[in-house]
């Protein structure tokens, strides 16, 4: 027999089960929250991730949200500093958001990911050095809307030993993770190195390093840098020095901005591009849609990425329908085969959504695809 | 010499000449109002992206950017001096760091406001053209800079030290208040100071451009290591801001090519402190009866 006490409890415990994740009631909007770089050294790019998760709140609530969900988009300023990401990031999880959309830069992925691990809410990232989806890293709450890096590297090194195959080769890389990594992945992979030197954060003059790298007689030059100002300074400095040498680049090389910045100097340059602008109606649509909405966004793999991993965010927080972080984990993992502006995803039990890269050569100012014979 | 080291000397003062430049900019505001302006470097920023906007945006030949940005930076050199300098003139060393910090800070976001975060590139007026002598390569815009920054040098020691407003300028530094008692209108001593000084700056920021692009990151390291080069040259030293910041280029682009690109700014910190250890008033020090 049920009696006042045993639905007191009941009503009780019920009351207790919601309130470890809130429902989200028809009225209610689920928070999507930005924590990244929109001032400082990395605003070009923060602004990016910005204008592809904002295109992406702005149509889905356009179209009447996603099974009634509706989205809020909150952006919270890391400054480019290491510190300013945790407050950012801290700031966004006090707000209760569904999901949370972090930095690009591997080391500052890499700082957040305590607060990652302990907050349990999933973000998405396109930052790609390889450690930020381990599982110890961030406890299986990081997702990659972007090819690992040591994929793309792969895609690269094939091309590079194959079809530029160089005697002598040399690299130029950036003094923080991001190059170390990228040094590391030519090294294991094989590829001989006959000279090495490095950049620090903020040089604007290479001719020290490019020098040394000159006495060395390479057939083609690694440059590997997480900016592409810095990408565009260095290629336009080392064709003074080395106007005949192969230039093989970061993916910091595959976006206009680079080209435009390096000018004569980007002509003939490899690189590995996540996704290459207007090969596909699609792409080309959404590049339109992004332009239309905000005259200033850039195109580019970084703002399409970040538009793909906010789309298969929102898809996962409607299936779920409450703000259940493990149940919206689970359902960002189930992903597979959604077809997003700059490939397809599936996910895999790290979190990695995308696999691999294109190889391009800059030709005439535009991004030609390559591929190994 | 090998080539290389021959390569090296070219590069470093080049790079040096940069950094002479916008220490001239300090120099000129120490003459005047013996305060460390540290907003300048953000004026080297601010120059290129209004180079860019006459130079690009509004398509102005090379010369009629250079004189649009004087007369643009002029007129922010007064604005700057009626906002910032001012209503702190009374305050300490601390109150103009702060001050002046704060100023660099609000510029460089009103730009990233106005021109937006990406870099740009501005290549004229030699349109990356080099040359090659005895296999150096040479920069046009190097010598452009390097001429420039001797120029300037040569035209502000006579202006300070052979004109009498130069020595009005340079009286103010000394004793603000026994100048004012003296007839010496110091506030528009050191409104034309700071016209002056931001007026360099912005002239630097559109000649340095082609070589370190028009960005929003380029304004904090080279006003650091120009005020290293103000420190090293002497306090207050026209000729000292030159070769301070040769020194400063040249120690930094040896110690890249003989250590690590790690090791650049370290090498470059430590002979400031050598300097500072050795020889605190720096290569050019001044008596303080010879400054008036």
């Amino acid at each position: 027999m049920i009696n006042r006490r045993m639905i007191l409890a009941l009503s009780a415990s019920v009351f207790l089960t919601n309130a470890t994740h809130v429902a989200l009631a028809e009225d209610k909007e689920a928070i999507i929250g930005v924590a990244t770089a929109m001032t400082g050294t990395g605003a070009a790019t923060g602004q990016q991730i910005a204008a592809g998760v904002k295109l992406a709140v702005d149509e889905v609530n356009a179209s009447g949200g996603i099974n009634g969900t509706k989205f809020k988009l909150l952006i919270e300023d890391d400054r480019t500093q290491p510190g300013g990401s945790v407050n950012a990031f801290n700031k966004l999880v006090s707000m209760e958001p569904a999901v949370i959309v972090g930095p690009t830069l591997t080391t500052f992925m890499l700082t957040l990911a305590p607060n990652i691990k302990r907050s349990e809410i999933p973000v998405f990232t396109t930052a790609q050095g390889a450690k930020v989806t381990e599982p110890e890293t961030g406890g299986g709450w990081i997702f990659r809307a972007a090819p690992r890096i040591d994929t793309m590297i792969q895609s690269l090194i094939d091309y590079a030993s194959k079809e530029i195959a160089p005697k002598k080769a040399a690299i130029l890389y950036a003094n923080d993770e991001w190059g170390k990594t990228g040094y590391e992945a030519f090294k294991k992979a094989g590829f001989k190195f006959d000279a090495v030197e490095t950049f620090n954060f903020g040089d604007k003059d290479f001719s020290a390093q490019l020098l040394r790298l000159k006495s060395a007689s390479p057939d083609a030059i690694v440059v590997w840098s997480s900016l592409p100002a810095d990408a565009g300074l260095i290629t336009n400095q080392l064709r003074q020095f080395l106007p005949t040498t192969k230039v093989i680049c970061s993916n910091s090389c595959a976006v206009d901005e680079y080209y435009q910045l390096a000018k004569a100097g980007g002509e003939g340059v490899v690189t590995v591009a996540p996704w290459v602008p207007g090969l596909t109606p699609e792409s080309d649509d959404w590049a339109k849609r992004l332009k239309a909405s905000n005259a200033s966004a850039v195109v580019s793999y970084t703002s399409a990425e970040n538009y793909d991993g906010a789309m298969i965010a929102m898809k996962a927080i409607a299936s779920v329908g409450d703000l259940d972080h493990g149940k919206i984990r689970d359902a960002i993992l189930a992903t597979k085969e959604y077809k997003g502006i700059v490939g397809t995803y599936s996910f895999d039990e790290k979190g990695d959504g995308l696999h691999g890269g294109t190889v391009v050569e800059w030709t005439n100012g535009v991004m030609k695809p390559v591929n190994a014979k | 010499m090998d080539p290389i080291y021959l390569q090296l000397v070219v590069q470093g003062l080049a790079i040096g000449a940069i950094y002479g430049l916008v220490a001239l900019g300090f120099v000129l505001i120490i003459n005047a109002v013996n305060v460390v302006n540290f907003a300048q470097g953000e004026f080297l920023m601010l120059g290129g992206f209004v180079g860019l906007t006459f130079g690009v945006t509004l398509g102005m030949p090379y010369w009629a950017v250079l004189i649009c940005t004087v007369m643009v930076f002029a007129v922010l050199g007064i604005v700057f001096d009626k906002i910032i300098y001012q209503p702190l003139r009374g305050g300490d060393f601390a109150t103009h760091l702060i001050g002046t910090l704060a100023a660099a800070l609000i510029i460089r976001n009103v730009a990233q406001h106005i021109w937006g975060p990406e870099a740009r590139s501005y290549y004229e007026p030699f349109q990356q053209k080099i040359f090659e002598v005895d296999g150096v390569i040479i920069n046009p815009q190097h010598l452009l800079i390097l001429a420039m920054t001797v120029l300037l040098v040569g035209t502000l020691y006579y202006f300070l030290y052979r004109t009498g407003l130069g020595r009005l300028m340079r009286a103010t530094a000394q004793d603000r208040d026994t100048a004012r008692l003296l007839g010496v209108k110091v506030g528009s001593i050191a409104t034309m100071a700071f016209a002056m000084s931001l007026t360099i700056g912005g002239v630097a920021g559109v000649v340095v451009a082609p070589l370190f692009l028009v960005d929003l990151n380029v304004g904090f390291m080279a006003g650091l290591k120009a005020f290293i080069a103000t420190i090293i040259g002497g306090w207050g030293s026209i000729p000292g801001a030159l070769l301070g910041g040769i020194l400063v280029g040249l120690v930094e682009i040896f110690a890249t090519h003989f250590f690590t690109a790690s090791f650049k700014d370290p090498v470059a910190f430590g002979v400031l402190m050598l300097f500072l250890i050795v020889r605190p008033s720096g290569m050019f020090a001044e008596r303080v009866g010879d400054k008036a």
